[in-house]
């Protein structure tokens, strides 16, 4: 009895201990597996990168840049050293980004195995709630080639 | 209903070091985002099994105690769902449910063939 007594209270702690370690990294995971789930979907909407500047390496970490909106043409900016960093693309069909703009955004490549060039296809999900997007660049045989998290 | 089996903990015992296994090697990329997933898909039914299992059984305090993390993290990870590319938050939560409804009725019909054996 003692000894099954101490087993129950060994799985009760086990369980709390798993739970605040699951707890604490869910939002990792579950952007980690939004960005393979979207890879998979049909986009939202289309686009096409026509500049990325002065970007040399992607942001692996979330970073904050601005982002803005003019008709077709939306685009990310950051300051940087001195320098004006821009990714910017132009909607060829579906919905944008949907989030607002003129405004901060947290950005980070999730996966980035080839930075945005001009010419790139980019690939539009917006997140179920609304307060974001995943950006999925593609290269010219549509093979996908990083994601991008905005929020 | 009876004491607790030693296997139930040891299963239970088992599903954590599983979800664990999926978080660790999804966070370090060694394991695919959409194998991922469905680790979770799946881990959510057993944990609905193993949730009936548990809570109809004595000590029942105890129980309450390991089962309500559980809850707790499938409730977050649900809310957090919200930030996937699709309505994916219910998806977990329905196999959670049908890890319920299976684990009632493997429960029911083990018990009703144990009390005909006896």
């Amino acid at each position: 009895m003692r000894g099954r007594n101490f087993l129950t209270w060994l799985v009760a702690v086990a369980t709390w201990a798993t739970m605040v370690y699951a707890l604490w990294n869910a939002q990792s995971l579950i952007a980690l597996q939004g960005a393979a789930l979207a890879k998979t979907l049909p986009p939202e909407g289309v686009a096409r990168i026509t500049q990325a500047t002065n970007l040399r390496e992607a942001p692996l970490q979330h970073e904050v840049w601005r982002y803005y909106r003019d008709g077709r043409l939306a685009w990310l900016e950051k300051h940087e050293a001195g320098q004006k960093i821009i990714v910017e693309w132009e909607t060829v069909h579906g919905a944008p980004c949907g989030i607002s703009y003129n405004e901060p955004v947290s950005v980070r490549a999730i996966e980035s195995k080839q930075l945005p060039q001009q010419g790139m296809t980019l690939h539009i999900y917006r997140k179920t709630s609304r307060l974001g997007c995943y950006l999925v660049l593609r290269d010219s045989e549509g093979a996908s080639v990083g994601v991008w998290e905005v929020n | 209903m009876g004491e607790t089996p030693r296997r139930v903990y040891g299963v239970w015992l088992l599903w954590l070091l599983a979800l664990a296994l999926t978080i660790h090697l999804t966070l370090t990329r060694q394991m695919d985002g959409l194998v991922s997933l469905w680790m979770i898909e799946g881990l959510a039914f057993a944990s609905g099994a193993l949730s009936v299992l548990l809570l109809t059984r004595p000590p029942y305090g105890a129980h309450f105690l390991i089962w309500l993390p559980v809850l707790l993290f499938g409730m977050w990870y649900s809310l957090m769902s919200f930030d996937m590319p699709t309505d994916y938050w219910q998806t977990p939560l329905k196999r959670h449910a049908l890890g319920w409804l299976v684990g009632g009725l493997g429960m029911w019909v083990w018990e009703r063939l144990r009390r005909r054996a006896s």
